[in-house]
């Protein structure tokens, strides 16, 4: 008996995949909202760079401004003005805010979004990084849009392309009759199935890589981590798209005729997309409740009172760490005097008392996403998203371990100048030389990769089991 | 070629087939009457391999396909009521996906040759087929099961909704190809074209032959008066 192979079949199937102008136009169509999302990404990428390297250039200029001064009141050439003193730390060195920038994201390029979970740069200096009197915390069980971006692309729109192009591989056949002489060749329906979803597979993932490697081209700051992430991200595509695959290769064993299949299919599609990723996000906030920006508020200001009441106490307990008398003259004028003896101090015991609060802010964070990854499992569609956000710098662990990179270089900062402060000492071009510079530390590799690793493994698991599911519906699928 | 021995099939509480037996020698033309329900397309499905049977057994030349329905139908062709082909393909290529798929590979000759065996016109071989007729579609199905070089064809209903000059041309084709030693069992309602093509006629009321007749010794009025009282028996 005489059969067609594998390869031949595949090839006879593009053939009429692509003779129906339906298919392409579908097909163009993904392009083009993917390039629409590229576009959007890479200019988000392009402007967090822009943002992060003009904040750099300032810092770095308004630093070789205060040496020059320096230099020339040293010299004799220039007279300190009164709020523009070099020699004075907290004028210097404590009071300007520096901006601290994140390690960078594999693929900021994935996400349009202006602000996601992690910031493109934080801005700190002595005063705490804690005082926002407007705070927003992202909520990540809201985040499941967003704009215009691969991630929706990807997530949302994806699978509905799927839908378009395999909703009717086998049922339209077996609605107008022609599965009944498909059927009667000696090539199996699981066969053909297979080779019309393997050419829609493919040229699905063809059109994707294809503008996501024009992106990271063009994308800047995308360099070997990003390549590797762009791998990761694609395996999880593949995936996803094989769920999808899978799941009308199943509707198809079983749909009478295009239209049934199609519907079921959208229904799938509501239920895994829509539906349960928002019944997960309900668990999600029933779990971990969302942090209230006005308790949020209401926190900070009593702590802030409460510090007040105390803050003789805290003068105090300052310059005694330090073994200098808080009460001599030559603090300097009256605002050096207020900065040293009261505002300072105040901050560094505020930072102390509130680090617990902002940590556990950060913390309900985690445990919001942590249900939502384990609620990842029951849909592909949220593991998706939450793969994309990780990849994309999103992932409130990330944000946690670079806010806590900010912590320890806040306190080296503090640290290398509280000398200067309390013993009024003048600073020297030696220390801003010498200053500590902030490195953002990348997450740990495994706290990383044990995210990345679950939630491809959700969406191995959907995928694998709808594909044993539908191969074995398909070999018992009647024409 | 084709034998189908004490064939039983019921689909929940309606017994489809109760025990049909028949046989169709190479080259011969067997017309299966009966009214709707009588169990015919069961009966095809079954040589088809698309459905199993409770008892009984079909013979494919020697396979039986309820065994091994890949290499039944390897050895036959079918053709439906109504050939719907892939409408956006013309009517060369549609023949050359369906050929691939039994696994023949054809130059572009070769199937229009095929083709105009069928009876399809030259200036249609290159038109999308949603342009085609039924009677062109139909001659498209019997380009398909040459191509595949088939030694038996099923047939159900090959002639219904077609003009009688193309159940005409149809079935003058079905005779040529059984005169070249194709084995053909048709299941039809139209007993004059299955006088006219047939060589056997077998009449099938509620799952089982009714009664069987040699077409040539037999006259048209005969068959229907046959016909009538077998299905009268039965209602």
């Amino acid at each position: 008996m005489t059969t067609v192979s594998f390869s031949r079949l595949l090839h006879k199937e593009r053939f009429t995949f692509f003779r129906d102008k339906t298919n392409i136009a579908v097909l163009v169509l993904f392009a083009l909202c993917l390039a629409v999302a590229a576009w959007n990404g890479a200019r988000n990428a392009s402007l967090a760079q822009a943002v992060t390297t003009a904040a750099k250039e300032a810092d770095a200029n308004a630093f070789a401004a205060k040496v020059t001064l320096l230099r020339q009141i040293d010299a004799g050439e220039a007279e300190p003005g009164r709020w523009n003193d070099p020699r004075k730390a907290h004028q210097g060195v404590l009071h300007p805010k520096r901006p601290l920038v994140p390690w960078p994201a594999e693929m900021r390029f994935l996400s349009a979004e202006a602000d996601p979970l992690t910031p493109t740069l934080i801005e700190v200096g002595m005063a705490t990084r804690h005082t926002n009197p407007d705070p927003v915390f992202g909520d990540p069980s809201q985040r499941l849009d967003g704009p215009f971006d691969f991630i929706f692309v990807v997530v949302w729109l994806a699978p509905l392309i799927v839908i378009l192009l395999s909703y009717d591989v086998l049922a339209r056949d077996r609605e107008l009759g022609q599965a009944r002489i498909l059927a009667s060749q000696n090539t199996s329906l699981r066969r053909i199935v297979l080779a019309r979803l393997a050419v829609r597979f493919v040229s699905v993932v063809l059109v994707v890589s294809g503008i996501v490697f024009v992106t990271l081209v063009v994308s800047p700051g995308a360099g070997m981590a990003s390549l590797a992430g762009s791998a990761v991200w694609l395996l999880g595509l593949l995936l996803f798209l094989g769920f999808w695959f899978s799941l009308a290769a199943l509707v198809n064993a079983r749909s009478r005729n295009a239209a049934a299949a199609g519907q079921t299919l959208l229904a799938v599609w509501a239920g895994l997309t829509l539906i349960l990723p928002l019944l997960i996000g309900v668990g999600a906030k029933l779990a971990s409740p969302p942090i209230d920006r006005f308790d949020t508020i209401l926190e900070y200001r009593a702590l802030s009172n409460e510090l007040n009441h105390y803050r003789e106490r805290i003068t105090r307990e300052f310059f005694s760490a330090a073994s200098v008398d808080a009460s001599r003259e030559e603090l300097g004028d009256e605002y050096s005097q207020y900065f040293v003896t009261v505002f300072y101090p105040m901050q560094l015991a505020f930072d102390d008392k509130y680090r617990a609060i902002g940590a556990s802010i950060e913390r309900q964070r985690i445990k919001q996403t942590q249900t939502l990854r384990i609620g990842a499992f029951a849909s592909p569609s949220l593991a998706m998203k939450l793969l994309s956000d990780d990849l994309a710098g999103g992932a409130p662990e990330r944000r946690q371990w670079f806010l806590h990179n900010v912590d320890v270089y806040q306190d080296r900062w503090r640290a290398a100048f509280d000398r200067k402060i309390t013993e009024v000492l003048p600073m020297t071009i030696e220390d801003y030389e010498t200053r500590p510079e902030f490195v953002s530390e990348p997450e740990p590799f495994w706290l990383r990769w044990i995210r990345i690793i679950s939630l491809l493994a959700a969406l191995g698991l959907a995928a694998g089991v709808v594909t044993i599911v539908a191969w074995r519906a398909l070999k018992q699928a009647a024409p | 070629m084709l034998e189908i021995d004490n064939l039983q099939k019921s689909f929940g509480t309606k017994q489809a087939l109760r025990g049909l037996d028949l046989k169709v020698g190479p080259g011969n033309v067997y017309a299966l009457l009966g009214p709707n329900g009588a169990g015919k397309t069961t009966a095809i499905n079954t040589c088809l391999g698309f459905i199993e049977p409770d008892q009984g057994k079909v013979l494919v030349g020697d396979i039986d396909p309820a065994i091994d329905p890949l290499g039944a139908r390897a050895l036959l062709a079918y053709i439906p009521e109504n050939v719907t082909l892939y409408g956006a393909l013309t009517g060369l290529e549609n023949l050359d996906y369906f050929s691939e798929l039994a696994g023949k590979r054809y130059g572009r000759q070769d199937l229009n040759v095929f083709l105009t065996r069928a009876g399809l016109p030259e200036e249609a071989m290159g038109r999308q087929v949603k342009t085609y007729s039924k009677g062109m579609r139909q001659k498209v199905g019997v380009a398909i099961a040459l191509a595949k070089q088939a030694r038996l064809l099923l047939l159900d209903e090959p002639t219904s909704g077609l003009d009688p000059r193309a159940s005409h041309e149809f079935s003058m084709l079905l005779g040529e190809l059984s005169k070249e030693g194709m084995t053909i069992l048709m299941a039809t309602h139209d007993l004059f074209r299955a006088r006219e093509t047939a060589s056997h006629i077998g009449i099938m009321v509620d799952g089982a032959l009714k009664a069987e007749m040699r077409a040539e010794k037999t006259t048209s009025g005969e068959i229907e008066r046959i016909y009538l009282e077998a299905t009268h028996v039965s209602q």
